[in-house]
């Protein structure tokens, strides 16, 4: 069930009310079956995956801290020989559902040049939603175990539920044992009754429901068919479904990680933030430490840094950033022009770093000032074209997709049709416009608060008088209730990241 | 705590509040269903004494203004867009509620439906217009398919979108269908559907059909019910099959209709048969293939209403100030047909009985090079209170009454009335007269003549728009 439907607007005020009010003990066992239950009414057999992988990784942690504390000679390749086990495991599974006929493809593709087809069938697996983001979380704690950073979860029902907590099963963000679970391990000592924290709570999930169902859905529109009819549109109408695609995303996937914020802030949890105002970034470097950050810090400490990060040359660091991009990209999708978006960010990161001297020298040279407000915004705005044209690897369909689409953009100028009324025609007329316009508004000065004041909207609220908290909150509820996109005649758009 | 908790219920009042608002505003109104049954609601307890039921067939057929007229009937039409049976019952179920009829009228046109489930927005139309209650919520289950009643449960997710084409009748109560510019709603609207412009019509003799099809299973199962729920109830009812453009197929089904009512000894009426014996002018009564005029409703319904006066005991309810709304929307009605009467007019003279009417505002102008007018169009303009010679000029004028006065040069004149805003203005670039109506440029008939915009200040409506062509020998034309 998706945040903004009729079910999970039942199920979430049910679960909330027995969870408050049933015996302290019987928490984390009444927060699993709710986790379960919201799993599987996705696709109630994938529950077996899921279950599957919260076995192996609570009983290899188990071996692994076995093994520590026994002082075997051979206790270091033991507990390696169980992480990789794990890790092969875990990974093979999601492998299996997410990538298998990705690999079939991409080797008849590479053999059909030579004539010849080894695998003819498709393997028609339904992927599991959320398999991504639980397999990963699931193996930074065995690593994290394996590390020493954190001890074993000896409660099976709190390790299950820290894997299957259902505000960010998902799609994230994606938890780490050292904050997650370390809550979970006091989960009877929570003082559930704490008005403030549970009015930031709801602040956080109206906040992220105004996001997708007035915003991402409404922009979806015009991106839909942007993209769909690529092959007949000129420049304005591309760049527009681009940075259009832009806020989509962002939208999507930021409100997403605050409703799951908001509603496990509600439970007494604190996620970590996921997002923080990323558009606002002066280079890709900062993009990405403010973009889907669990996801760059988890890639970060498990691949990266094992990798040798930047501690073995320059020449090794490029290569070690390049690996790590290529492999989130494909951790969003099995298709090439993931890949290639993945790799697309990682080239931007490693010219950045091998020119960085080179252009602090021309800018010196040219007595450029590089602390005023116009410089930052200008590279506020290069890193945001630079991050757009990457998306558009990410919508198209294809890499042929993507390159037809830039390669429209410098062929078919139409700078007229910014001003003569034909982009009202791309999906979304004229007062659709102007709603999707003062939306716009509304997140950037929330994002400008944070960006300026590093307050989060509830925080923000929570500041000023009365009145105005409570006009924010109307107006963003009467917004999603007149404007938002749900009914019969909207075609619900999925989370974007529930393919991962 | 005292404190958090006023404080949540201070801001959850206030959002409740609204949201109910916005609900409101929203939600849908439409005059062929919703509306018909949610003002049945401003009706008075037990003042209905002939509830019709029945799809579009019966909403713009049976005019509740004749009935009282003609024999002091106190009538309303619970009609909805196509109708199913099963609406029929649960509407009839609600009305029951409050209102105990002297006698139910089943427009059976939907006997001859196949359907299994309504179209989605007939079964809004159908059911939006009830009051929640478990009556409506069996209402809605049983219009949808299974695994969709949620869709029409929630009935905001339906129109919750509709700020795009939000008008006046969305804000403000009792006004109506802003489109027709009718103030149609409130506690005189009886449910009619008043129409407008005929169009010929073959009322097929099917008088040789005389096998069965048989109903749809579920039609039946509801028909039966819709009989068996007003005889448990002590309510003569009658099934009438009023004229319209019938086919052979749907005959057949009327067939096994009327035997099934023949079981419960109720009278079937079908007026298709023995069509022309009514004495009815299928080229006037018509508006299209299903439906009727307002003056062919008001021919027909004195018919029926001669039948069933004859055939049932209704009360005449003439007299009794508790009626008075019926006696209002009577005249309304009646001011309506005048004006249909008017805009089937093309005989200067016949025009100028039908504008002697104290509710009409006349707003006349003249336009092009003009010329000699003929006599009777200076008779005419004589009788309306144009007595001087005139060029290019407007007047509003009302029982021969000039209220404004625009020539050339002149400024502008505005009329404000309760509900419309009037603009009468001399173009300084076409130097040719221009009427404003809500900001509306309104079109000229006739661009050599004289222009007369007819506009009823008692009911509201633009009643007629016609012009008398210099260039075409003083034609009338519309």
């Amino acid at each position: 069930m998706q945040f903004n439907s009729i079910d999970f607007m039942l199920f979430f005020p049910i679960v909330l009310a027995v969870y408050f009010i049933i015996p302290k003990k019987l928490r984390a066992v009444w927060l699993l079956i709710a986790s379960y239950y919201f799993y599987m009414s996705w696709n109630a057999k994938y529950a077996i995956l899921i279950g599957g992988s919260t076995v192996i990784t609570y009983l290899s942690g188990l071996m692994i801290a076995r093994i520590n504390r026994s002082d075997d000679d051979a206790s270091y390749k033991k507990k390696r020989w169980v992480m990789i086990v794990c890790i092969v495991i875990n990974l093979g599974i999601l492998a299996l559902f997410k990538y298998m006929n990705f690999a079939i493809e991409s080797i008849n593709d590479i053999l059909s040049v030579l004539n010849i087809r080894i695998i003819e069938r498709r393997i028609d697996l339904l992927l599991p939603v959320g398999i991504s983001f639980y397999t990963f979380q699931a193996l930074g704690y065995i690593i994290d175990v394996y590390r020493g950073d954190i001890e074993e979860e000896k409660n099976f029902i709190r390790y299950a539920l820290f894997v299957s907590f259902f505000p960010q099963l998902v799609a994230g963000p994606i938890e780490r044992s050292k904050n997650l679970l370390n809550q979970m391990k006091n989960i009877e000592e929570l003082r559930l009754w704490n008005a403030d924290r549970i009015t930031s709570g709801a602040i956080l999930m109206v906040w992220g429901l105004f996001l997708k169902m007035v915003l991402a859905d409404r922009v979806a529109l015009l991106v839909d068919y942007v993209f769909d009819n690529y092959r007949m549109l000129g420049s304005t109408e591309l760049i527009l479904g681009a940075v259009g695609f832009s806020i989509q995303i962002y939208c999507d996937f930021y409100s997403y990680s605050t409703v799951a914020k908001g509603a496990a802030k509600i439970m007494g949890f604190e996620l970590m933030d996921n997002f923080n105002t990323p558009y606002f970034a002066r280079n890709i470097r900062d993009f990405w430490s403010r973009w889907h950050i669990s996801l760059s810090t988890w890639f970060k400490d498990y691949l990266y840094i094992p990798l040798g990060g930047n501690r073995k040359g320059k020449v090794r660091k490029s290569l070690n950033l390049m690996i790590v991009f290529l492999v989130s990209g494909l951790w969003h999708g099995a298709s090439w022009n993931f890949v290639a978006w993945g790799g697309i960010h990682g080239l931007y990161q490693v010219v950045g770093d091998w020119t960085y001297s080179t252009r602090k020298k021309i800018c010196e040279r040219l007595s450029i000032k590089t602390e005023c407000m116009s410089w930052k915004l200008l590279q506020m705005f290069m890193t945001f074209v630079m991050v757009v044209f990457a998306w558009i690897f990410f919508r198209a369909d294809t890499i042929t997709d993507a390159l037809r689409f830039i390669k429209r953009i410098v062929i078919r100028p139409t700078p007229w049709k910014m001003v003569n009324g034909d982009i009202y025609m791309l999906g979304l007329d004229r007062s659709e416009a102007h709603i999707l316009l003062i939306s716009l508004i509304i997140l950037i000065l929330v994002g400008l608060i944070r960006y300026l004041k590093r307050m989060s909207l509830d925080v923000f609220l929570f500041e000023q008088n009365i009145w105005f908290e409570w006009l924010v909150l109307i107006v963003l509820i009467a917004m999603i209730f007149v404007y938002g996109e749900y009914g019969p005649a909207y075609d619900a758009h999925q989370f974007i990241y529930f393919r991962f | 705590m005292k404190k958090t908790i006023c404080r949540i219920t201070g801001f959850l009042i206030i959002l409740l509040l609204i949201l109910v608002s916005l609900n409101k505003i929203l939600a849908f109104k439409f005059s062929d269903g919703v509306s018909n049954v949610s003002n049945f609601y401003n009706q008075d307890d037990n003042t209905i004494d002939v509830l019709f039921l029945g799809s579009s067939h019966c909403f713009t057929t049976f005019n509740n203004g004749t009935l009282w007229d003609e024999y002091g009937i106190a009538s309303y039409d619970m009609g909805t867009a196509l109708q199913p049976m099963w609406n029929s019952y649960y509407l009839l179920k609600e009305v029951l509620k409050n209102q105990k009829p002297e006698l139910v009228v089943l427009e059976g046109y939907a006997t001859a439906f196949d359907i299994e489930y309504s179209q989605d927005s007939r079964i809004i139309k159908n059911t939006y217009g009830m009051k929640w209650s478990k009556n409506k919520i069996d209402a809605i289950m049983a219009s949808s398919e299974e695994g969709r009643h949620l869709d029409f449960l929630l009935d905001y997710c339906q129109y919750h979108s509709r700020y795009k084409e939000l008008k006046k009748a969305d804000f403000f109560e009792n006004y109506g269908n802003q489109s027709t510019g009718y103030n149609w709603f409130g506690k005189d609207w009886k449910g009619h559907y008043l129409m407008d412009t005929s169009n010929p019509v073959e009322v097929m003799d099917v008088s040789r059909i005389d096998y069965e099809n048989e109903l749809n299973a579920r039609t039946e199962e509801y028909y039966r019910k819709t009989i068996e729920l007003a005889q448990e109830n002590g309510i003569p009812i009658v099934v009438i099959i009023a004229p319209y453009g019938i086919s052979d197929y749907e005959q057949s089904k009327f067939v096994a209709a009327e035997r099934i009512a023949g079981e419960y000894n109720v009278n079937f009426i079908n007026y298709n048969l023995g069509f022309d014996e009514l004495g009815l002018d299928p080229d006037f009564i018509f508006h299209d293939n299903w439906h009727m005029t307002a003056l062919g409703a008001h021919a027909f319904t004195s018919i029926v209403g001669e039948y069933l006066k004859s055939n049932y005991t209704i009360s005449d309810r003439r007299g009794d100030p508790k009626y008075d709304s019926w006696q209002r929307w009577a005249d309304y009605t009646r001011q309506y047909e005048l004006g249909q009467m008017l805009m089937n007019c093309y005989d200067l003279e016949t025009i100028k009985s039908y504008l002697d009417n104290p509710n009409y505002w006349l707003i006349v102008s003249t336009d092009g090079e003009l010329g000699e007018s003929s006599d009777k169009v200076r008779s005419f303009m004589a009788d309306i209170g144009i007595t001087e010679e005139f060029s290019k000029e407007i007047w509003l004028l009302q029982s021969r009454m000039q209220l404004e006065h625009v020539k050339e040069g002149d400024s502008d004149a505005y009329v404000v009335t309760k509900d419309r805003d009037i603009c009468l203005r001399m173009s300084e670039e076409t130097y040719s007269p221009e009427i404003y109506v809500d900001n509306n440029l309104q079109k000229n008939k006739v661009t050599n003549g004289i222009n007369v915009i007819v506009y009823n200040a008692e009911t509201n409506i633009f009643t007629d728009s016609f012009g008398i062509d210099y260039d075409n020998g003083y034609a009338v034309v519309r």
